[in-house]
């Protein structure tokens, strides 16, 4: 309920501020009350998806709103002095459309002094467009970063004023090839991809997952690419089963995997892992298989098991998920971990900057950035790309949990071996 | 052509003289109105900030697309749910001159308009032997051929979309000026072209074909030939104003460019504002931009209450605003009606 508070209240100041701009008097916003010590109110625009298709990515952004409020309420203490906050959320509705409206919008209007796009693509690349174009500092997360850079021309041209901290795809992709390692199996890998962008990007024969899969001495066998939200697998199943695959890997949506894994149940097919993205992300998705939701395996962004702590509020990653668990009565989730370390960032550049009413002094203090989140280190001088900085990824599986159905452990640290993997992958088990 | 019919009915009838009348107070104040709306939104570098350029694009943009879909369904009697493909493929085109080819995208937007015309030809040819609710599902259909198939094609980064950089080597004024003046001419092209066309002969035919096609025939009118004009025309109508949105969004992708949320927002603004009529379209675009201004941020309750208000007034109030306001007041801004007045000996 506390999440419903914090979301009415900017659209109730934001009507308020529409009918000010219908009537070009702009006098009908609430008269601020400026506080003795306060050198002005620093704006920051703030767009997310709560709601569409990609809401659950939102959900979690909102709540970590919630608590950064709480945090800036008396103001913030920064090398220029002290300042209000005033936060303004946006929501994207999950469409690059409405994403560069409200970011347009925030930009040019209510003439924010720092721009916080919040998670997946569709929210983050045509803000990031409008945040270059109309020169605003731009920090986002909640993306892999190729798919952020490339499409938007950034690979030769970098960007001056759009950063980005998340791993990148070819760290993913490693981070299978290492829980694969870790298990024993006959080394036959069998490839699941969908026919649309997703699936083109991960199976791509010269930067997708069969790449380092059998750069690992890994056999692969890709049959066809299957329809999304098809209802028949048999033709992908007889594949693998023919070559007698011990692993399947690959990307889905949660509702495709279900399919598959039942479809693989009924006719007796039982590899030893299989590690999909996208599908095993949130803990519904692994709910939605049922029993044989036991033993999955998928890249991890963040788990409370992650030892860092928050730059803000001083709590731990298990404190921050125990939170959320109490407050929201759900299941943590991995974007939980992003959507606090992104105010982390965002707070750091501010208290650095020699001017946090100016644009361009904050651009100057976001490059700048060298720090430890909650999600690990952002640095942008250390990146792959100018306008990036990447964080750690690992290898997880999940397994039947106390608390909630499935819990996320963290069972392969291959790719970033910052910290000691929680317990050893098992196979599959196929308890249904 | 008013002289000429006044004059044939003065010399052959003997009874009262009359005159047809069009004009009327109200579209005098209308058509100075609209003048000076159309120089403010030209000028709009000179009086307006960047944010509140954008916004109005935006709304002449909703206007440019409503009035469109308004010719198709309130005057030829096509219902499309598809034009959404005409905003992908010009907006596309426009990316593709601009910024694979380098031209100025200013003069992309216009250039553009090639594409639109070009997918409309052939379109037609498919879907005119369709009737009612299958052309629609047809055009629909096309859209959705359009989506996937500019999802496959590399040349335009497949799924991946395109960003617009060209943009950042002009200046906020080039910008400002350059958007401004194309606004300008959407609205000229699309609401003044609208105006001029139904005063015009085709006018009467198009009004004649939007009660009874049938009838409209029978008196000699070509309804096949004025329906494939009318697609076509309206598809670039459609596709200039999407060049010219997707210009200040920057960025497209083709679920973005193909979205079938334009083929609601224009159903939703003609139906709300009145169909068949231009100034429904102007009502019903303000609310548009003004509801979703203020509530887009409640998501999917803002979108059911639109889709509740779109049949509240397809049931009970089947000419919109604008046919419950003709009700109270008899002030049209912008009559197609031929009034024969009797004049005073």
């Amino acid at each position: 309920m506390d999440l419903k508070t914090n979301f009415s209240q900017p659209s109730r100041r934001s009507v308020l501020k529409g009918i000010g701009a219908g009537l070009a008097a702009s006098t009908l916003g609430a008269p601020m009350v400026a506080r003795a010590q306060s050198a002005g109110t620093i704006k920051i625009g703030f767009v997310t998806p709560a709601t569409g298709p990609l809401a659950l990515f939102g959900e979690t952004d909102g709540w970590a709103l919630g608590k950064v409020k709480d945090v800036v309420k008396n103001g913030l203490e920064t090398a220029a002095g002290r300042f209000d906050v005033e936060i303004i959320m946006r929501d994207s509705q999950s469409n690059p459309n409405r994403a560069a409206e409200v970011a347009g919008d925030l930009i040019l209007n209510e003439e924010v002094h720092l721009l916080l796009p919040a998670s997946t693509t569709d929210t983050v690349s045509p803000s990031a467009d409008q945040a270059e174009l109309y020169e605003c500092p731009c920090l986002s997360t909640g993306a892999p970063w190729q798919a952020v850079i490339f499409p938007r021309g950034g690979q030769d041209k970098p960007f001056k004023w759009t950063y980005h901290f998340f791993w990148g795809l070819d760290e993913a992709l490693n981070t299978f090839v290492g829980l694969w390692n870790t298990i024993d199996t006959n080394r036959k890998v069998g490839l699941l991809f969908p026919q649309n962008a997703d699936g083109e990007t991960w199976g791509n024969t010269n930067y997708g997952l069969p790449v380092p899969t059998q750069k690992a001495g890994f056999e692969i066998v890709v049959p066809g690419f299957f329809q999304p939200r098809t209802n028949d697998y048999s033709a992908q199943i007889s594949a693998f089963k023919q070559a007698g695959c011990d692993i399947i890997g690959g990307i889905t949506y949660p509702d495709d995997l279900k399919t598959f894994v039942n479809q693989c149940a009924q006719q007796g097919y039982k590899p030893k892992a299989v590690t999909v993205a996208a599908a095993l992300l949130f803990p519904s998705g692994v709910q939605a298989l049922g029993p044989l939701g036991d033993g999955m395996s998928s890249e991890v962004w963040w788990t409370p098991a992650f030892p860092f702590k928050s730059t803000l509020t001083g709590q731990l990653s298990r404190e921050i998920a125990d939170l959320w668990e109490s407050e929201t009565k759900k299941q943590w989730t991995q974007p939980l971990g992003y959507s606090h370390a992104i105010w982390e960032v965002a707070l750091d550049v501010l208290k650095r900057s020699s001017n946090p009413l100016d644009r361009e002094a904050n651009r100057e203090a976001l490059v700048a950035t060298k720090m430890e989140t909650l999600v690990g280190k952002v640095d942008f001088s250390s990146g792959p790309h100018k306008n990036v900085s990447t964080t750690p990824i690992f290898g997880g599986q999940w397994v039947k949990g106390e608390k909630w159905p499935y819990d996320l452990k963290i069972v392969d640290n291959s790719v970033n071996k910052l910290f000691e993997p929680e317990q050893k992958m098992k196979p599959m088990p196929w308890s249904a | 052509m008013t002289d000429a019919l006044a004059a044939a009915s003065t010399t052959t009838f003997d009874g009262p003289r009359v005159r047809v009348q069009r004009r009327t107070t109200s579209s005098i104040v209308a058509l100075i109105l609209s003048v000076v709306v159309l120089v403010a939104v030209a000028s709009m570098p000179l009086w307006a900030s960047q944010g509140l350029i954008r916004d109005i694009v935006r709304l002449c943009c909703y206007i440019a697309i409503a009035q469109m879909w308004n010719m198709l369904a309130g005057y030829a009697g096509i219902v499309s749910v598809g034009q959404q493909a005409f905003v992908g493929v010009a907006a596309y085109m426009m990316f593709i001159i601009a910024q694979l080819w380098g031209v100025d995208p200013f003069v992309a937007v216009v250039l553009a308009m090639i594409a639109p015309a070009l997918l409309a030809i052939p379109t037609y040819g498919l879907l005119h032997r369709l009737d009612g609710p299958y052309f629609a599902i047809g055009t629909w259909v096309i859209a959705e051929v359009m989506r996937l198939a500019t999802s496959n094609f590399g040349y335009v980064n497949a799924g991946a979309g395109m960003s617009l950089r060209v943009m950042t080597g002009y200046s906020a004024t080039e910008r400002a000026v350059g958007i401004s003046l194309l606004a300008a001419l959407m609205l000229l092209v699309t609401v003044g072209g609208s105006y001029w066309l139904l005063r015009s002969r085709y006018g009467l035919a198009l009004i004649a074909m939007r009660d009874n096609p049938i009838a409209a025939a029978s008196q000699g009118v070509n309804v096949s030939r004025l329906r494939f004009l009318i697609w076509v025309a309206a598809a670039v109508g459609t596709g200039l104003a999407g060049a010219i949105y997707f210009m200040a969004q920057l960025r497209i992708t083709p679920p973005s460019a193909y979205d079938p949320n334009w083929a609601n927002i224009a159903i939703f603004i003609v139906m709300v504002g009145g169909l068949g009529s231009l100034e429904g379209v102007i009502i019903g675009a303000l609310i548009y931009f003004f509801a979703d201004r203020w509530f887009g941020q409640y998501g999917a309750t803002y979108l059911v209450v639109l889709g509740l208000l779109t049949l509240f007034m397809a049931l009970f109030a089947r000419g919109g605003i604008w046919g419950l306001i003709c009700k109270v007041v008899d002030a049209p801004w912008f009559p197609t009606r031929r009034t024969l007045v009797e004049e005073r000996q």
